[in-house]
C-alpha cells in the first residue's frame, strides 16, 4: 500500500523514518519551550532581531561551528578533525544524496528517506566507470570516506585520548554509550549496505566499488543486501530516538543557540529557557576538562565544566557548583562559547538566603570634593603593603585623592554575585553606585581586581571612570607624573583571574612590567588561578594550597627574582608557597620610584581634571 | 701482641657535630667527656647559636650571657676541634663513614655525626596583615630580644617611654593559612617573659598579650604567667588579632576579637610584638642527599622517637630544635643524649 | 501573662541543658564541612569582619543552643566577602558555611511553618 503512495520504497525505511520524524517533532517541541522561558525582555530581543541581517550572520557562524568547527580546530587540531570529518562529512553526504537524487529521479520534494537511502534505489554508474567519473559516487565515496577516518579517531579518544592531545576523555553516561555506540555502527553498516548494493549491480566508486566486487566475488551477496539495509535504518532509528536524550543534543542545540545569542540573548536568572538551552547545547568536547587546574588537585573530578553541564542538564543532585574556582579558564577556550561563568553563578542562586547585607557605615568625606576615589577592596586590607604604596603614589603624583574605604568597611558586592546571591549583591551594588555619585569624583581607582570587575560590569557610573590601579600607575607614568627607574631584576608577572581573562586588562600590567623591570619572565600560558579565588566557597584550604604551589611552579619556570601580580588576593596565596618576593605592582614601583618632593597645591590646579585621557581607556 | 677481641678506645672514634647552639654545645662537650674525638662546625664564627641573640631567658630570667659563657667555658676541650665559620651543606654516608661537604668542597670524615642545627625564626612578613616590614613600630620577639640586650631606650620615642604595647602570641604558628600547623611551644612564655620585662622597665606602659590558649607547659612556665597577671598586672585578652594597621601619629591599631565579652576590639600601641614560631632551619643538612625531614612540619624525622633520636641513617642524630621546637634545657639535654647514643651506636656496631 | 503578680519575675535559667538542646543541625552541616568543628574559637574572623558579623559564635550557638524556634541570625548581612576565611588559622571554609547555615536555617524555619521546599 505504502509501495503506491511513496516511490521508490521499501519498508526498511520505516525505521529511520520513524527515530527522525520523532527527533524533530521532539526539538520542534523544545524549541517553542526554550522560547516560551525567555524572559519578556529576551523575547523582545528575538522578535525585534529575528528579520535583520543578524540572522544570516548566524546561518554563517552556525555553519562554521556546528558543521566545520572552527573553533575546536584552534583549540586542538586533531580533535576538531574529528569533530569536523563526523559533523561536515555526514552533512556532506546528506547534502550529495539529496542532489544525486533529484538529479535522477526529477524530483524536488519527497520523502527525506529516498535521499538517505538512495543508493539502495539507484545503485548508479556502473563498475568501474565509476571510479574515474568524479560524479556523485566519487564525492559520495569521499565523504563517507571522511567520516570513517573521524569516527576512527573518536575510537582512538574513547581508549587511548592522550594520541588526541587530551589527557582525559569524557566520562559517559550509560544512554550516551548507547547512543555513542548506534553512532559508531551507522557508517560501517552504510558502507557495508552501499557496498553491498554496489557488489551486486557492479556499481560504485573506489570505497564501495572495490568493497562490493571483493564481497561479491567471495560470497553470493544478494540475501544479505536487504538486511543489511535494514540493520542501517534500525542503527539510524535508534540514534534518532536517543539523541534528545544524550549529548548529542548539542548538535541541533548549539545552531539554535547560535540564533539566540546573535540576537543579544544572554544567560541570566530570569531567562530558564535560554540557561536550559545553554546545557543542552554542550558538545562534552571536553576540552574544559584539561585547562581546569582543579582536575589534578581535586580527586574528586566532577567540577570541570562538562561535568558539572552535565549535572544541570540531567538534575543530578550535586553539591560541586560551589567548588569550582570560577577562574574563566573552561569558559575562555570552550569551543561552543558558552557562559559557563554565570550559568555557575544562577546554578548557585538556589542557595539563595534572602541576603540582606548593607554597608555600615564608612567615614565621611565631609562634603568635600576629590577627583579621585581610591577603593582599596575588603582584602587589600590584608596586604597594608598595597595601601602604603598607593598611599606614596598618589601622594608624590599630586593628585587630589580621597581614601574611600579606609576603615574597611566596605564591599564591592561581587563577592556575593559569585556566590548567587544576586539580590544582597544589587543592594550593595546601588547603595556603593549612589554614594560615588554624589561623590562629585572623576576616577575611581582600585587596587582589587574583584572589585575592578564589578565596578565595570555591573555598576552604573556615569561621568566616573573606573581604572584598577595597573592602568592608574601605567598612566601615570606615561604622562611623567612619577617617574621610576627599571630594577636590574628579573621579574614575572601572574595574571589575576578576574584582572586579565575576567576584565580585558591585559595590556597594561605588561607594559608595566617593561617600565619596572629589565628582564621579564612572564610566561606565555594562559593565565594560571592562584587557587584563593573567591568563586568556590566549598573549597579546602589543602586544595587551594595545592592549586597555588603548581600554579607558581609554572609561572616561575623561566627562574624570575620576584613575582609580580596585581591582587591581594594572589599575593597572600602565593605568599607561603613562594620562595622568591611576591609584590603588587603598586609596591614594585615605589620600589623604583625617583622620589621627588610632593607637588605642591599650585602644580596640582594646572594639571588638573582632564590630562589624563580617561576616557581613551 | 694479640688480643681476642679489640678493646674500644673511645679516642678511635672522630664525631662531627654541626650547630654550635645549646644542643651542638652540649653534645660536642659530652662526647668530649666521653673521650671522643670531636670535629665541631658552625656556619657562625663564634658559638652560642641563638643564645647570643638573647638577653634573659624564660623562666628564671637568667642572663642568656652567663649561660653560654658558662656552657662555652665547658667546650674549651683539647678533644674538641672547632671549625667555625664552616656551613655543611650534605652528608655522604656510607659504609660507616661519613663524609662532610660545604657545598661541593670536602670539610671533614667522620665516624658518627650528630646534626644540631637549630631552627629559623617565622619570617613574619608572610603573615603581611600584622605589618611587619610595612610600619616601623611592628617587630618581633628576638628583635625585641636584641633591643633589650642593647639598650631599651630605642623603645622610647623622643625620649619619652612608651605608653602602651600589644604582643600577639602564635604569629606563624597554629596557622594553616601559611601551612604551618604546629605549636611551637615556646612564644607563649616568651612572651609572657617579654612583657613582665616591659612592665618593669617602663612601669607606665600598659601591656596586652592577645593569645589564643596560652601554653605554659615546661617547669615554672605556668608560676610565670600568673605572675605576669597578678603582680604586672598584664592584660591578657582572649583573642587572635586578624590585623593590624597604622595611623596618622604612626602608632599601631590592632584589630582582635574580645572573645570572652564577645566584642570585636580596637586598640592603639606604640609598639607591637609579633611572637614569632619557630620554622626549619633554611640551612638544615641532607644525608645522602636526602632531606630526612617531616612531611608536616619540615623538622628532622627521628626513625623511631621511643628509641632515640637517630634518623633514618644510622650514625646520624638529631640533637635540639632541628628536630622540633624545645627549650633551651631540653635542647641541652637533647644534645647530652645524643652524644650517648652516638658512642652505644660506635661501640656496638 | 496570665497569673498572679508576685512582685517579682522568675526568668528563665541561664544555664545551657545539653540534655534537652537540639544539635541535629551543627551536626548536619558539621557532617557535610567537618572543618566547621576544628575551629578554636580564635576569634579572628570576628575581628576582620567588615560587616560586624560574629561567625565565631556561630558554631557554639547551634551546636548548644539552638531550638527550633531560633531567628535568623545575623548572617543575613554577611557580604561573603571571605575576609573571614582569609585570616581563619584553621583554614575552615567560612564564606560556604555562612551560606549553608543561613539555607539550613531556613530550610527547617520552613519545615516549622509548613512551607513547602521548592
Ligand atoms: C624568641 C625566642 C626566645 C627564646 N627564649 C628562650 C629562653 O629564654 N629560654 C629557653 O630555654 N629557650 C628559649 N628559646 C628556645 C631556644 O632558642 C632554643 O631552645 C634553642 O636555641 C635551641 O638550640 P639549638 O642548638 O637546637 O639551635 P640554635 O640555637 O638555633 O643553634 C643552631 C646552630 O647551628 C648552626 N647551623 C645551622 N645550620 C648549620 C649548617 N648547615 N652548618 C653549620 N652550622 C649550622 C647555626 O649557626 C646555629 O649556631 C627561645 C626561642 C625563641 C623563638
Ligand atoms: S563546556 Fe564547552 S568546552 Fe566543556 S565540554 Fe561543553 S562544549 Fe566542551
Ligand atoms: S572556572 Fe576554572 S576551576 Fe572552574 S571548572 Fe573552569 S577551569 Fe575549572
Ligand atoms: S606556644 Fe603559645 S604562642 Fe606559641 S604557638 Fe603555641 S599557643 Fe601559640
Ligand atoms: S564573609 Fe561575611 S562573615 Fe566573613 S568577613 Fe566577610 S562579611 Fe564578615
Ligand atoms: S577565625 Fe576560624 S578558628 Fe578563629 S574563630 Fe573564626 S572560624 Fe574559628
Amino acid at each position: 500500500m505504502l509501495q503506491k503512495v511513496f516511490h521508490p520504497f521499501d519498508p526498511f525505511v520505516l525505521l529511520f523514518t520513524i527515530g527522525f520524524t520523532f527527533m524533530g517533532i521532539y526539538f520542534l517541541y523544545k524549541v517553542i519551550r526554550w522560547i516560551e522561558k525567555l524572559s519578556e525582555e529576551d523575547k523582545e530581543l528575538l522578535i525585534n532581531n529575528i528579520f535583520t541581517v543578524k540572522t544570516w550572520q548566524a546561518l554563517g557562524e552556525t555553519i562554521q561551528e556546528s558543521l566545520l568547527h572552527k573553533r575546536i580546530f584552534g583549540v586542538n587540531r586533531r580533535l576538531g578533525f574529528m569533530h569536523m570529518s563526523l559533523a561536515f562529512g555526514w552533512f556532506m553526504l546528506i547534502l550529495i544524496g539529496n542532489i544525486e537524487s533529484i538529479y535522477y529521479s526529477g524530483r524536488f520534494f519527497k520523502p527525506i528517506f529516498v535521499s538517505v537511502f538512495w543508493r539502495f534505489f539507484d545503485p548508479g554508474a556502473s563498475f568501474p566507470k565509476a571510479v574515474y567519473l568524479p560524479g556523485f559516487a566519487f564525492w559520495m565515496d569521499f565523504f563517507l570516506l571522511l567520516v570513517i577516518s573521524g569516527l576512527t579517531l573518536a575510537i582512538i579518544k574513547r581508549f587511548r585520548s592522550q594520541w588526541l592531545g587530551l589527557k582525559r576523555t569524557t566520562r559517559q553516561r550509560p544512554v550516551d554509550r548507547f547512543a555513542l555506540t548506534a553512532l559508531w555502527l551507522i557508517f560501517p553498516i552504510r558502507l557495508l549496505a552501499e557496498s553491498a548494493t554496489c557488489g551486486v549491480n557492479g556499481t560504485g566508486s573506489f570505497l564501495t566499488g572495490t568493497l562490493g566486487h571483493l564481497m561479491a566475488s567471495s560470497l553470493s551477496l544478494e540475501p544479505f543486501v536487504l538486511p543489511i539495509w535494514w540493520s542501517y535504518s534500525f542503527v539510524l532509528m535508534v540514534f534518532f530516538l536517543c539523541l534528545p536524550f544524550t549529548r548529542y543534543a548539542h548538535i541541533p542545540s548549539e545552531a539554535v543557540l547560535i540564533f539566540f545569542r546573535k540576537y543579544g540573548i544572554r544567560v541570566s536568572k530570569e531567562s530558564p529557557g535560554f540557561t536550559d538551552l545553554s546545557l543542552h547545547a554542550c558538545s562534552s568536547c571536553g576540552v574544559c576538562i584539561d585547562v581546569c587546574q582543579l582536575a589534578d588537585s581535586l580527586p574528586d573530578r566532577r567540577i570541570q565544566s562538562n561535568y558539572f553541564i552535565k549535572a544541570l542538564r540531567y538534575k543530578e543532585p550535586s553539591n560541586v557548583q560551589w567548588d569550582c574556582l570560577q577562574c574563566g579558564r573552561c569558559e575562555k577556550i570552550c569551543p561552543v562559547e558558552l557562559e559557563i561563568m554565570p550559568l555557575r553563578q544562577i546554578s548557585r542562586k538556589d542557595m539563595e538566603i534572602g541576603s540582606k547585607a548593607t554597608i555600615s557605615g564608612h567615614n565621611g568625606r565631609n562634603g568635600q570634593k576629590h577627583r579621585i576615589l581610591y577603593f582599596a577592596g575588603c582584602m587589600t586590607h590584608l596586604t597594608p603593603s598595597v595601601i602604603r604604596s598607593m598611599t606614596t603614589i598618589f601622594e608624590q603624583s599630586g593628585s587630589s585623592w580621597y581614601f574611600y574605604d579606609s576603615d574597611g568597611k566596605s564591599c564591592c558586592g561581587r563577592p556575593l554575585k559569585l556566590a548567587g546571591q544576586i539580590e544582597g549583591a544589587t543592594s550593595v551594588r546601588e547603595q556603593l553606585e549612589a554614594d560615588f555619585l554624589a561623590s562629585g569624583a572623576e576616577l575611581l581607582v582600585t587596587s582589587c581586581p574583584i572589585c575592578y570587575r564589578m565596578f565595570k560590569e555591573d555598576f552604573v557610573l556615569p561621568g566616573i571612570t573606573v581604572l584598577h590601579h595597573t592602568q592608574y600607575i601605567l598612566e601615570l607614568i606615561e604622562w611623567n607624573r612619577i617617574k621610576v627607574n627599571p630594577s636590574m631584576l628579573k621579574g614575572a608577572y601572574h595574571e589575576p583571574c578576574e584582572l586579565g581573562r575576567g576584565s580585558g586588562v591585559t595590556s597594561e600590567p605588561r607594559k608595566l612590567m617593561s617600565k619596572l623591570y629589565q628582564s621579564d619572565a612572564t610566561p606565555l600560558i594562559d593565565g594560571l588561578c592562584c587557587g584563593g579565588s573567591l568563586g568556590g566557597p566549598g573549597l579546602a584550604l589543602a586544595t587551594r594550597r595545592a592549586v597555588a604551589r603548581s600554579a607558581f611552579n609554572d609561572i616561575t619556570l623561566g627562574k624570575p627574582d620576584v613575582l609580580v601580580t596585581a591582587c591581594p588576593l594572589c599575593k597572600k596565596s602565593f605568599a607561603p608557597v613562594s620562595d622568591i618576593p611576591v609584590l603588587d605592582f603598586s609596591e614594585a614601583v615605589v620600589r623604583s620610584l625617583i622620589l621627588e618632593p610632593t607637588q605642591p597645591e599650585s602644580h596640582r590646579a594646572l594639571k588638573s581634571s582632564r590630562e589624563i585621557p580617561v576616557t581613551a581607556l | 701482641m694479640l688480643t681476642e677481641k679489640k678493646h674500644t678506645e673511645p679516642n678511635q672514634f672522630r664525631i662531627a657535630v654541626i650547630g654550635s647552639g645549646p644542643a651542638g654545645i652540649s653534645a660536642a662537650i659530652s662526647a668530649a667527656a666521653i673521650g671522643m674525638e670531636v670535629d665541631w662546625y658552625d656556619k657562625e664564627s663564634r658559638p652560642g647559636g641563638k643564645l647570643n641573640d638573647y638577653h634573659q631567658l624564660f623562666p628564671d630570667r637568667e642572663f642568656a650571657d652567663l649561660v653560654l659563657d658558662d656552657f662555652t667555658g665547658k667546650a674549651d676541650s683539647i678533644r674538641i676541634k672547632k671549625h667555625f665559620g664552616t656551613t655543611i651543606t650534605r652528608i655522604e654516608s656510607a659504609n660507616g663513614q661519613n663524609v662532610l661537604y660545604s657545598n661541593t668542597e670536602v670539610v671533614g670524615r667522620c665516624d658518627s655525626v650528630i646534626v644540631a642545627t637549630g631552627f629559623d625564626f617565622f619570617d613574619a612578613r608572610i603573615k603581611e596583615e600584622f605589618g611587619y616590614g610595612i610600619y616601623d613600630h611592628v617587630i618581633t620577639s628576638p628583635d625585641l630580644e636584641k633591643i633589650l640586650k642593647t639598650g631599651h631606650d630605642q623603645l622610647k620615642k623622643g625620649g619619652i617611654a612608651p605608653e602602651s604595647m600589644a604582643f600577639v602570641h602564635c604569629v606563624g604558628s597554629r596557622d594553616q593559612q601559611i601551612g604551618i600547623n604546629y605549636c611551637s611551644r615556646l612564644c607563649c612564655i616568651t612572651g609572657i617573659k617579654q612583657a613582665i620585662e616591659i612592665r618593669e622597665l617602663f612601669p607606665s606602659c600598659k601591656v596586652y598579650n592577645f593569645y589564643i590558649d596560652i601554653r605554659a607547659f615546661g617547669s615554672g612556665y605556668e608560676e610565670l604567667y600568673r605572675q605576669a597577671q597578678e603582680k604586672y598586672n598584664i592584660h591578657f585578652i582572649r583573642g587572635r588579632v586578624s590585623e593590624a594597621s597604622e595611623n596618622q601619629q604612626n602608632r599601631i591599631v590592632v584589630k582582635a576579637e574580645d572573645t570572652l565579652m564577645a566584642r570585636p576590639l580596637k586598640v592603639t600601641v606604640d609598639w607591637l610584638v609579633l611572637l614569632v614560631g619557630m620554622v626549619p632551619s633554611c640551612t638544615q643538612v641532607s644525608v645522602n642527599q636526602a632531606q630526612c625531614s617531616d612531611p608536616e612540619t619540615g623538622f628532622y624525622q627521628l626513625q623511631n622517637p621511643f628509641a632515640g633520636s637517630g634518623l633514618e641513617k644510622p650514625g646520624i642524630f638529631s640533637a635540639g630544635a632541628c628536630g622540633g621546637p624545645m627549650s633551651i634545657p631540653e635542647a641541652a639535654a637533647s644534645g647530652r643524649s645524643a652524644a650517648i647514643e652516638a658512642w652505644q651506636y660506635l661501640t656496638s656496631r | 501573662m496570665s497569673g498572679k503578680n508576685f512582685g517579682f519575675v522568675i526568668k528563665a535559667g541561664r544555664q545551657i541543658d545539653i540534655d534537652v538542646t537540639d544539635s541535629t543541625l551543627a551536626d548536619d552541616i558539621a557532617l557535610e564541612v567537618g572543618a566547621w568543628r576544628a575551629c578554636i574559637s580564635c576569634g579572628s574572623c570576628v575581628a576582620t569582619c567588615p560587616a560586624g558579623i560574629s561567625f565565631r559564635s556561630e558554631l557554639p550557638t547551634l551546636n548548644r543552643a539552638f531550638q527550633h524556634n531560633v531567628e535568623l541570625p545575623t548572617l543575613k548581612s554577611c557580604f561573603l566577602c571571605g575576609k573571614c576565611q582569609l585570616v581563619c588559622p584553621r583554614g575552615i571554609p567560612t564564606r560556604y558555611l555562612s551560606i549553608l547555615i543561613m539555607q539550613k536555617l531556613q530550610s527547617r524555619k520552613n519545615v516549622a511553618e509548613g512551607i513547602p521546599s521548592v
